[in-house]
């Protein structure tokens, strides 16, 4: 796990910054503001945190997660989306900010990274916070300043009872992380459906891309969701038990081939399925090796 | 657009040769494509959804690429089969044109969509043998139409609610001096972005649950597409530069620059 210091204990006055993509596996989560969570989710798996005194949802970073990688064989970004808090690394806010960038600010403890130091000068020549500094501050802040509705969004959905932890692998080395089980969440009722969106659409925008951005997250660690049912093969079928089918299930009646129901129709995660019959955005470099985090 | 002469699907046409819809030129160069709300999910990902405004009607459709003439789409999507939406995957089959409004479901009038195939793939299929039983591939495609009419209808009557309670605004796509041309898909609708952080959805909701909150919610989502859409438009003309295909009314229409 990484640790933070204040920044004004920070022996020197300017630091190499390093580049975030160095340390994807050792940061694990980063949070998400309201104005970046839907674009995240088509590079990343969201997961929500409720460790803390507030739900708060995130991007995950780490190899054992993400079933695409951030970087490429050469080390370079793959040109996923980089979310505020991973372009801010090392740099986070240690509480609510004040408006004073030197005390609001910690950093991240990590060893230099010879290769490629990114130095900014935390104070300029007069002794203020430096143009750089100040633009990271302004990003965390607003950051910071979404959290609060997207933690009221996020409530709704663990009142609605949708959230599922993630099947991590090593559940005591770091806190659960929650996804919106789609089955559950299928089953909203319209009355319930209009009571989440009365004051704001966020949660169902929260709950929907929770589920859509399952497609980029390991299936070793997809949650395990309850039910078996799967989508109903055909109308007749669908109609006696009583489930609602989707349309994909009837696509299959079109292979030339058969009529017969095939793996692909019965597959339960038919979100992930979907996304996964072509590429989409950047294509999947090769993995780099992981990292040791430090 | 994907048809250019419905006709219904009766009499001397019935004698015509049908073929993998893939073997139609439209189905693999259109690139505004109507589609079922129930369809969002396996497109949401991959191409921008929005909605084309016809008049007074707002249609739910993917745009699969800013291009008309068959380029630019993401690789691999036009001759995937499986990825096909419905309106593909049935053709040259349709419903009569206007078909799928609210009000005006009526499952047996198919149309046929009179085209070309310039790609078969195989020699094809009759529509139906001499003794009129229809063949596999027929039936097949109008049980797809069939399946499908209740959804294209209840689509439309979200499109509709969402019309109603003035929640669409307009989305130009439209792009200037990509390597020379300027590009447009026009008359493209998306939901209100200030309705988001207000309860303005929630009637939506009320009357047609999971489904409409889905589609508004994956919506939004693709269209973080736009952007690899627009790149994959550049890549394509920096290649070859554009065919004569001509600027037209429909959407798609490309227009070379002037300098």
């Amino acid at each position: 796990m990484i640790t933070y210091v204040p920044l004004t204990q920070w022996p020197a006055p300017a630091l190499p910054l390093h580049p975030a993509v160095a340390h994807l596996d050792a940061i694990g989560f980063v949070p998400l503001g309201d104005s970046e969570f839907l674009l995240a989710a088509h590079y990343y798996p969201l997961a929500v945190r409720l460790d803390g005194p507030a739900p708060v949802i995130g991007a995950l970073t780490g190899r054992d997660m993400t079933v695409r990688s951030l970087i490429a064989a050469d080390g370079h970004w793959t040109g996923a989306y980089m979310p505020v808090a991973l372009r801010a690394f090392p740099l986070r806010l240690s509480g609510a900010p004040t408006g004073d960038c030197m005390r609001d600010l910690e950093i991240a403890r990590i060893p230099p990274d010879a290769v490629k130091p990114r130095g900014i000068k935390f104070k300029d020549e007069a002794g203020a916070p430096s143009k750089g500094l100040l633009a990271i501050y302004e990003g965390l802040k607003t950051l910071w300043q979404s959290q609060e509705r997207l933690a009221a969004a996020l409530d709704l959905l663990l009142v609605a009872d949708v959230l599922v932890p993630l099947a991590t692998t090593s559940p005591a080395k770091r806190p659960a992380f929650y996804v919106v089980d789609r089955q559950r969440f299928a089953k909203s009722s319209n009355h319930m459906l209009e009571a989440m969106t009365r004051y704001a659409f966020t949660s169902i925008d929260l709950a929907t891309a929770l589920t859509f951005s399952q497609a980029q997250l390991r299936a070793d660690v997809r949650p395990h969701v309850t039910t078996a049912a799967t989508a109903a093969t055909n109308l007749s079928t669908a109609e006696a038990a009583g489930q609602p089918y989707g349309f994909d299930s009837i696509l299959p009646w079109l292979d030339t081939s058969e009529l017969f129901p095939t793996a692909w129709a019965n597959h339960p995660d038919a979100w992930a399925e979907a996304a996964s019959i072509l590429p989409a955005g950047p294509a999947v470099s090769v993995p780099a090796s992981p990292r040791r985090a430090d | 657009m994907l048809y250019e002469r419905p006709v219904p699907l009766k009499g001397d046409v019935l004698k015509q040769r049908i073929f993998s819809p893939l073997a139609y030129e439209n189905v693999r160069n259109a690139n505004v494509i109507a589609i079922t709300a129930q369809e969002a999910m396996r497109y949401a990902s991959h191409f921008p959804i929005a909605w084309h405004r016809h008049e007074n009607r707002f249609e739910l459709i993917i745009v699969r690429s800013l291009l008309a003439d068959g380029r630019g789409h993401p690789a691999a999507s036009q001759s995937a089969l499986p990825f096909l939406p419905a309106l593909c995957r049935a053709y040259p089959f349709m419903y009569e044109p206007g078909m799928y409004q609210p009000g005006r479901h009526e499952p047996s009038r198919h149309f046929i969509d009179v085209a070309v195939a310039d790609a078969p793939t195989d020699v094809g299929s009759p529509i139906c043998f001499p003794d009129g039983r229809p063949a596999k591939a027929t039936a097949q495609r109008i049980a797809l139409l069939d399946i499908a009419a209740p959804m294209f209808a209840e689509t439309a009557q979200i499109a509709g609610r969402l019309s109603e309670l003035a929640l669409f605004e307009a989305w130009p796509l439209h792009f200037e001096n990509i390597e020379g041309y300027t590009l447009d898909v026009a008359d493209l609708w998306i939901v209100k972005q200030d309705a988001i952080s207000t309860g303005a959805l929630a009637p939506v909701l009320r009357r047609h649950g999971i489904v409409a909150a889905d589609l508004i919610a994956l919506h939004r989502l693709s269209l973080f597409r736009t952007g690899i859409m627009l790149a994959n438009a550049r890549a394509a003309l920096r290649a070859a530069p554009a065919s004569s295909a001509p600027a037209s009314e429909a959407p798609g229409a490309m227009a070379e620059q002037q300098s």
